[in-house]
């Protein structure tokens, strides 16, 4: 076949693979990529994810934590979803690249790969390559994405992957649906253990459809054979990996219903409508533009008027919607629910593109006698070019560095100069785990509680020098990741003791000091100065390593 | 498309799909090793598989990365959550297996048609 008419035939699926990469590096260029450190890290959970893959790198096991993220204890099980650390570390292991750079990379295509799984399950819905690649378009830049993106660019990481696998997973029980077979049903048994093995919380979303597939399966398979083929087909890998995970993961089962409502009592049902909007990354359909809403309505309506020819897209909608809107008025685990809004710009496109279609370009193209591709590829401009302001003001400001090189080479130089259970108290300028790449037994001072600090010293005019705190921790003052122990057997793990909040930092054999990272502050580099000389004048620590506004004191022999 | 050209049509748009946002690296070599082991590990050992499907190109792209993505490292869990080692030789072993399960598949579908 000649290049010409391949590209001819076959213009749709091109344009689909060229939106793709062009959403990959769009993606991938908002938090950035660093061979030198990991400077595209904002917070605690990619600073957890991007090293329990290392651990893995590191040691060739899954399983346990190392013993610097667990306070020093040697057998911490590792509770965590572990499929984004897995895969991770297995891309990691064999290119030799950065850990931080090979996650980053995978969250973006999990976010990016929307487009290709648009086109296909929008072209499968309505017959329609163009409604297929106006939904894809649609995807390329969300409409408000900070809010949609905020779960990739921040470092919810598992959540985004999460969302890959229950993504694909609507696509296979689609095809499921319109034509059952085999390996559709093994493909989406796939997809769930992939989205149970990554991020819990999208397990529930993915329920209702792998449920749908199963009375599919019951009611219109034919033979009992086949039935109990696919069966095992469609259970047997989510039920091994059930058996063998959950033990782990009952420990933080707990962790779904955190974030609950305020006046839930902690309890899971209840009247939570009215706190709703106060939820942490609270996200809801005015984020979208009015105009592009007015469209997914025209969509709404001709998916409606046509409801025979729809009804599992009209079943899936409607449940999602509710899943997204309804559900979370009286049932509080905000992980389950709330916070699966970032879904919205792909449970959207398909409306959107369904009604841009027959509600724009159609009429435009018979009253214009002007071919229907062409109205397409404006309309894949339009939402990219209207869409595109919103990607230049959000990605700037992602470009700031959390951990920047100044800072990881203190990290380096506490790798190569200390005893690997040396222990190491960052007081300021390291927050949110950032002081966990340094590989050693960390606690820190969180950047909210030493705000506080240093007020008190800034009102004293310097003469307050506390030693001790009350809310330190191994991730600043949360309690992250320290609850089984690896005690009892493989089914029934114990709880693991944790060490006091409060701490004094002279019983620790390091103490790092950042001047930077609250803005550059005079006072704390006058809190750094005046710090460091109190502790060497009064608790014998010595100077080891000061470069670029960091200092390192290191314990002395005799103290 | 034949098999033939469709494999290769799949392979060569994950090397590329891969190589272009990872170039952000700033290293051409860099970008190069991810694309490859992208390609190679998760797109190739799926490739047989999904060309004995009957759906379409792009299909079989999307469900070679969705299944490459899914399957091979659950095999990695079940090894590691019972001990077992996540070295080297696992990571290109098992992949291996699936291609070459994959091609016996392959091979086997084409000569019964």
């Amino acid at each position: 076949m000649k290049i010409g008419d391949f590209v001819k035939e076959h213009k749709f699926e091109i344009a689909v693979v060229l939106l793709f990469i062009f959403a990959w590096t769009l993606r991938v260029n908002v938090d950035g990529l660093f061979l030198s450190h990991p400077g595209n890290i904002k917070a605690a959970d990619p600073m957890y994810h991007s090293l329990a893959a290392q651990v893995i790198v590191d040691e060739g096991v899954y399983g346990n934590l190392p013993y610097y993220l667990a306070q020093g204890w040697e057998n911490m099980i590792d509770p965590n979803p572990p499929l984004n650390y897995i895969i991770t570390a297995w891309l990691t292991k064999i290119s030799g690249l950065p850990v931080w750079n090979v996650m980053y990379l995978l969250i973006t295509l999990f976010e990016a790969f929307g487009v290709i799984l648009l086109f296909l399950l929008a072209n499968r819905i309505f017959h329609s390559k163009e409604v297929g690649l106006i939904a894809a378009a649609a995807y390329v830049i969300p409409f408000g994405l900070s809010e949609w993106w905020y779960g990739m660019y921040i470092g919810l990481w598992n959540n985004v992957g999460g969302f890959f696998f229950f993504f694909a997973s609507l696509w296979l029980a689609y095809e499921y649906w319109k034509s059952p077979s085999r390996w559709k049903i093994f493909a989406l048994s796939l997809t769930v253990t992939g989205t149970w093995l990554i991020h819990v919380a999208e397990l529930f979303m993915t329920a209702f459809f792998a449920g749908i597939v199963a009375l599919r399966l019951l009611f219109y398979v034919k033979t009992w054979k086949e039935k109990i083929i696919q069966a095992l087909l469609f259970g047997v890998i989510p039920l091994i990996s059930f058996i063998l995970f959950y033990p782990r993961f009952n420990e933080l089962s707990g962790f779904l219903t955190a974030g609950a409502a305020e006046g839930s009592g902690g309890g899971f049902i209840g009247w939570f409508w009215p706190q709703l909007s106060g939820l942490p990354f609270y996200s809801s359909l005015g984020d979208f533009p009015w105009w592009l809403l007015i469209i997914a309505g025209f969509g709404v309506a001709q998916v409606l008027l046509n409801w025979k020819k729809y009804i599992p897209f009209i079943i899936g909608e409607t449940y999602l919607f509710i899943h997204l809107f309804v559900l979370p008025w009286f049932l509080s685990a905000y992980y389950f629910f709330v916070r699966q809004r970032m879904a919205l710009p792909f449970i959207l496109a398909p409306l959107v593109a369904y009604g841009a279609y027959y509600f724009i370009i159609k009429p435009l193209s018979n009253l214009t006698k002007v071919r229907e591709i062409v109205y397409v590829t404006i309309m894949i401009v339009f939402l990219i070019a209207m869409a595109w302001p919103q990607y230049l003001a959000v990605t700037p400001l992602k470009h700031n560095q959390h951990l920047p090189i100044e800072k990881y080479n203190a990290l380096l130089w506490l790798q190569d100069n200390t005893d690997p259970k040396a222990e190491v108290f960052f007081l300021t300028g390291y927050y949110q785990m950032s002081d966990s790449y340094a590989k050693r037994i960390a606690f820190d001072l969180d950047l909210p509680d030493f705000v506080g600090v240093l007020n008190e010293f800034a009102q004293s005019n310097g003469t307050i020098l506390k030693t001790e705190f009350n809310r330190v921790g191994s991730a600043g003052n949360t309690e992250m990741h320290m609850l089984a122990l690896d005690e009892g057997n493989f089914f029934n793990y114990g709880l693991g003791s944790k060490r006091s909040g409060t701490q004094n930092i002279t019983d620790f054999d390091y103490i790092i000091m950042a001047d930077f990272q609250l803005g550059d502050t005079p006072v704390v580099q006058a809190y750094n100065q005046i710090m460091a000389n109190h502790l060497i004048e009064q608790y014998s620590y010595r100077l080891a390593y000061n470069q670029d506004g960091i200092r390192i004191l290191e314990a002395s022999d005799e103290a | 498309m034949k098999r033939k050209q469709e494999a290769i049509a799949i392979l060569v748009v994950s090397f590329v799909a891969s190589l272009i946002p990872a170039l952000l690296m700033g290293d051409i070599l860099a970008a190069m090793q991810f694309a490859l082991t992208f390609t190679g590990l998760v797109v190739l050992p799926m490739l047989p598989w999904v060309l004995m499907l009957d759906i379409s190109t792009l299909a079989k792209f999307g469900l070679s990365v969705v299944a490459g993505l899914a399957g091979i490292p659950i095999i990695f869990f079940f090894i590691g959550v019972v001990g077992g080692p996540l070295t080297l030789p696992v990571f290109i072993g098992v992949p291996l297996v699936v291609l070459i399960v994959g091609l016996y598949l392959l091979k086997k579908s084409k000569k019964s048609q």
